[in-house]
């Protein structure tokens, strides 16, 4: 019997040890092949998917949190945003214009990474989508999703030459070095292209995404995903910048279809929920998705019980809250708050309370909205020249619905202009666009006398218009790792 | 966080501050509990207090280990054998962590906890077949047999935030704030060769080959082969020995081998993957490109020559030297990619590296007596790297790769540092400094200079991890039934890039600790020091140079060991056989150049935040029946 038992055992061990064929064939289950993800069409807008949430996702740090981190720091580059004390230190060294002046800095890399791995991905779904089993039967939907990616891939290019090169001289040839440009993916480093160059690109890549979304008739999921307004919205920022102002007078006055401004009653419910007619690209997020500490309200919002509530609030320039008048609802959204004056609670509001008093952890991103529009189509028709009625009509259209009492606007030319651009400040504050609007204008940064604490903002109180500090420097991974890169000046 | 915040509230005459039970209030130094403190945020970890929270919250993890070893073996037709055997691990891992839901972190949230079950499983079969046969003064053995490794990880994990009630219970918390799960899964086959051959107790030769397979690389250059080769000569067992009898045993030795290394951190380093965790858009699914392609990745093969004499004579000495020279071929490296390609890295076999050196082992019987024994251990290594072999780069040339604290390149070592070159500080403002090439109008260095600017700094290569030589020393002295031990290790040369120091030399943080040596700083005009001046946020004082690069040279007192041997007549009254009591310690002692600095801790001379060794002492019996 003992013998026997002891054969079985053996038999047993010896039928087990058989190898399979696929023994050795291995995958985890917390990704997927690239074989399986792009084979469809499906799995092509999984991944664009993956981009929209690359752009609200957590990355290792809690002052890196995608799209709104970026914003943040931009606002926190300008004047008219800031931190009156050093709190938990967070975003202070990009205040301070330390983090994008030093190659080694984190933060510095993230940025530059963040927008070339949506590039990576757009490329990724370029180079496969058509070959998709499915995609003869989907036209529309590959349409659609070819248009997010041309859209994000130009957006990306969009935020890196402003950051990371020298301003676009609308006056100028911009043959100065841009940024590398990558239209499929590859694992080798490109040189960087001229800012001219980086623009075309930005151009063709938005015309083309234009055209696909007119063509296609694919309804987005939600305001995450880019479709034909933000398309024409991106397009319309990027005219302005370039100085076509004709086409960003029609890109804007285009984009903002069916995205109606909300009443004057309104503004102060909260930027924080894209149930609202203006938004028109953002982010919906779910408790799940949500980042807690390391997210854009932790930072902005004082009621939220993170790192604001803790001391980092954002403040208002007197140079933004004072050119507001009495009756405007936008002013009212700043307060003083822990002995701070102006205090933004402009994303909180009231939509932004449950019934504790303290604000939702979960709340959703705004990236674009109608109102911006407004402005670049103010902006645009007054820098023509010879309409300036047509400029003073929109500004009012959008400041009629934050300040009930406004007039509409009787100055002209350079003035009208200079208004235009103040109530730019006064409505957009604390959504990212203060350090582009300085480049784009060329303007000092000046943050003396605006309420700032002078000792927190070390060495950067005062830049001449055109100072190197306005330029990011290029992180040393690419510097090391890309023997074709070259840096800019230190 | 530093001592200097109190534990509890006090008011401004210093006295703790009393709640209305009369209990003493926390300082939580912020948020919106009671315990927040008058409006004022503490800059370091606000909204915390670990002697309130730490009671509250619960952080444990709930370890099983289940190990199974079975086998048998067959002797069949005389010679031969044949054993199987199987070999199980499973272990298990619940954890909790949880935050409580009145104070501190997850107030807002009111509590959250995760609960996390793990599970890995991996065995290991064997089928070994032996042969072996004794034919005068030939003795031969064979061995062929087939081996597979599986190793299969799987975790799920759930937290929830909202609790009203104490409990760490995820069905108590209202809202579900992420949970996922996931597997990874390894597997190793391989078919193995050996075969030894002996004549007289004089020569020896023997020989294997081996085949291995590993998942971690593509079908088709997923097998390695590595075989080996080794004789030795037992020269004392030759007849033209006999008279040199103050020779006790001379054996000559040479060897080769190779081995294969499929360790890269990743088991999928071959594939094109699209990680799914955390890539959801809302309830869509998600997907984002984490890693690139490399279906050429194989085996790193690492081979070991080696030429050694073992020597024994005057019935005192003893020991063994040996060259050897340790090669690697298709080094599996993390090579770093452009940013701006999107994936930032991937595991590429990158060239050729060869370690050529020396050990040796001598041990004397300095005393011998009865009364008196006293024997001296020495071992001594040393050695150098050189990379031999890089991949060509686009321009034709071999390519140079910057990781971390070093750059790998042709006729440089792997342990070399590659920084900025620390250069002091200005006596005149306090500046660190560094050195800068100067170049001409071809790029061509003509000298150097200083900067004060880290980004316009340059690189050098300055100092290496490797020691000169390194080793131990250990003494034994027994003098009746008593016997004492001591293990000293050395390691004589060589770098350490210190960066815990190195963060502890930081430009003022609040509530961080600093290092005493701070108080070195720069602080008026005409200061020599090699201490930067004291300003916040200045980013240059604290970038990477060899500023942060210390001497790695140490002498370590690893094990004292005493014991004593009760004499035998006593212990054969207690039904014993042997009866030894001792006292041990362990790592009693450091020298090195910086207090507080561990350079045994890592071979590439960089540190991280791991405990130094704990000195253990012990006090023990040993008893044999």
């Amino acid at each position: 019997m003992k013998k026997l038992l002891l054969l079985n055992i053996f038999i047993l061990l010896v039928i087990l040890a058989g190898c399979e064929k696929d023994y050795l064939e291995r995958v985890p289950t917390s990704s997927l092949a690239e074989k399986d993800l792009l084979s469809t069409v499906g799995g092509n807008h999984t991944l664009l998917h993956g981009i929209h949430r690359s752009t609200y996702a957590f990355y290792s740090s809690h002052d890196r949190f995608g799209q709104k981190a970026v914003d943040m720091a931009v606002d926190l580059l300008g004047e008219d945003y800031y931190q009156s004390e050093r709190g938990y230190g967070w975003f202070v060294a990009w205040y301070q214009y330390l983090d994008h002046r030093n190659i080694n800095s984190a933060n510095l890399e993230w940025v530059w990474s963040y927008y070339y791995d949506i590039i990576d991905n757009a490329n990724i779904i370029l180079a496969n989508i058509d070959a998709a089993s499915d995609a003869a039967l989907k036209t529309s939907e590959v349409q659609f999703i070819k248009g997010n990616c041309l859209a994000y891939r130009a957006f990306s290019f969009y935020q890196l030459v402003q950051l990371y090169a020298q301003r676009y001289d609308i006056s100028g040839t911009n043959t100065h070095p841009g940024i590398p440009i990558y239209t499929e993916p590859t694992q080798e480093g490109k040189a960087r292209s001229t800012v001219a160059e980086v623009y075309t690109q930005i151009n063709k890549d938005l015309d083309d995404a234009i055209e696909l979304f007119t063509t296609s008739t694919f309804s987005r999921a939600n305001v995450s995903e880019l479709n034909l307004r933000v398309a024409q919205g991106i397009r319309a920022r990027v005219a302005l910048t370039t100085g076509q102002y004709a086409v960003a007078e029609e890109m804007a006055k285009a984009s903002r279809t069916g995205h109606a401004l909300v009443p004057a009653a309104k503004y102060g419910y909260g930027w924080n929920k894209a149930d609202n007619t203006e938004w028109m690209w953002g982010a919906v997020l779910i408790t799940e998705q949500q980042t807690s500490y390391a997210s854009f309200f932790s930072h902005i919002d004082p009621y939220f019980g993170g790192y604001a509530t803790l001391g980092n609030h954002k403040l208002a320039s007197t140079a933004v809250y004072d050119f507001m008048s009495a009756t405007d609802e936008r002013k009212k959204t700043f307060r003083t708050i822990a002995g701070k004056p102006r205090v933004g609670r402009k994303f909180t509001g009231n939509g932004g309370y449950d019934a504790t008093g303290q604000s939702n952890w979960t709340n959703d991103y705004l990236y674009m909205r109608s109102a911006e529009m407004y402005l670049i189509e103010a902006e645009a028709i007054a820098r023509q020249g010879g309409r300036d009625v047509d400029a003073q009509k929109a500004l009012f259209d959008l400041v009629s619905k934050r300040d009930p009492s406004y007039v509409q606007s009787i100055l002209t030319g350079e003035d009208l202009i200079q208004e235009i651009l103040m109530q730019r400040r006064c409505e957009l504050w604390g959504e990212g666009f203060r350090f582009f609007d300085l480049k784009r204008l060329n303007l000092d940064l000046n943050r003396e006398n605006l309420g700032h604490t002078s000792s927190l903002w070390n060495a950067a109180g005062y830049f001449a218009a055109g100072d190197k500090n306005f330029v990011f420097l290029i992180p040393k991974q690419e510097m090391d790792a890309n023997p074709k890169m070259v840096q800019n000046e230190l | 966080m530093g001592p200097i915040y109190p534990i509890w509230q006090r008011d401004t005459n210093g006295d703790i501050i009393l709640d209305g039970n009369g209990d003493r209030m926390f300082d939580l130094g912020g948020g919106t509990s009671i315990y927040k403190w008058a409006g004022h945020t503490r800059p370091y970890a606000p909204n915390s207090n670990l002697m309130l929270t730490l009671p509250l919250d619960e952080r444990s993890t709930a370890l099983n280990n289940f190990s199974a070893r079975l086998g048998t073996e067959i002797t069949f037709l005389k010679d031969f054998k044949f054993r199987v055997s199987y070999n199980t691990d499973l272990s298990n891992y619940f954890l909790t962590i949880y935050q409580n839901y009145l104070y501190a972190d997850a107030e807002a949230v009111k509590g959250r906890s995760t609960k996390e079950y793990r599970k890995v499983i991996s065995y290991t079969m064997n089928e070994i077949l032996t042969w072996a046969k004794t034919l005068g003064s030939h003795r031969v053995s064979l061995l062929a047999g087939h081996e597979n490794y599986e190793y299969t990880w799987s975790n799920v994990y759930a937290t929830r935030t909202g609790f009203t009630i104490p409990t760490t219970e995820l069905v108590a918390a209202s809202v579900a704030e992420g949970n996922s799960s996931s597997s990874d899964e390894y597997s190793i086959e391989g078919y193995l060769f050996r075969g030894d051959y002996n004549f007289a107790d004089k020569y020896y030769v023997s020989g294997s080959f081996r085949t291995d397979g590993s998942s971690r690389f593509y079908s088709d250059v997923r097998w390695g082969n590595f075989w080996s080769l080794g004789g030795s000569w037992r020269i004392t067992q030759e007849r033209f020995m006999e008279n040199l009898a103050w020779i006790n045993d001379l054996k000559l030795k040479a060897s080769f081998g190779e081995q294969g290394n499929d360790d890269i951190g990743t088991y999928y380093g071959w594939q094109s993957l699209f990680s799914i965790s955390g890539r959801n858009n809302g309830n869509y699914n998600g997907a984002l490109h984490s890693q690139l392609e490399n279906k050429k990745l194989q085996w790193e093969k690492n081979s070991n020559l080696n030429v050694g004499l073992d020597f024994s004579f005057l019935d005192r000495i003893s020991g063994t030297v040996e060259y050897f020279i340790r090669n690697s071929s298709n080094l599996l490296f993390s090579v770093p990619l452009p940013q701006s390609t999107g994936i930032s890295s991937n595991w590429q076999n990158i060239g050729s590296m060869s370690n050529k050196g020396i050990e040796a082992t001598l041990g004397i019987d300095i005393l011998k007596g009865n009364l008196l024994k006293w024997n001296l251990e020495i071992n001594a290594t040393s050695y150098k790297n050189k990379i031999t072999k890089m991949p060509l780069g686009t321009d034709g040339k071999p390519q140079e790769i910057v990781s971390g604290t070093k750059k790998l390149s042709e006729g440089h070592s792997i342990y070399d540092f590659w920084l900025r070159e620390f250069a002091g500080v200005d006596s005149e403002d306090g500046s660190i400094l560094f050195y800068k090439d100067i170049k001409d109008e071809e790029g061509e260095v003509t000298g150097r200079e200083t900067t004060k600017d880290q980004n316009a700094a340059s690189y050098y290569y300055v100092g290496s991890s490797i020691p000169k030589v390194y080793g131990g020393i250990t003494n034994t002295i027994s003098v009746k039934g008593f016997e004492l031990s001591a293990l000293v290790t050395y390691s004589l040369g060589g770098d350490f890039y210190d960066s815990n120091w190195a963060s502890l030399m930081h430009t003022g943080a609040f509530g961080s600790h600093w290092s005493s040596d701070i108080l070195n700083r720069w602080q008026k005009k005409g200061d020599i020091t090699d201490v930067p001046r004291l300003q916040n946020n200045y980013t240059a004082a604290t970038a990477a140079s060899s500023r942060y690069l210390i001497d790695a040279s140490y002498l370590s007192l690893r094990n004292v060991t005493l014991s004593y041997r009760i004499p035998v007549s006593i212990s054969q009254k207690l039904d014993m056989s042997a009866l030894n009591v001792f006292v041990s310690g362990d790592n009693l002692g450091l020298l090195c150049k910086r207090k507080g600095m561990d350079p045994q801790q890592s071979f590439a001379g960089t540190a991280d935040f791991t405990y130094v060794p704990s000195r253990i002492v012990s006090v023990g019996l040993n008893l044999t029946f």
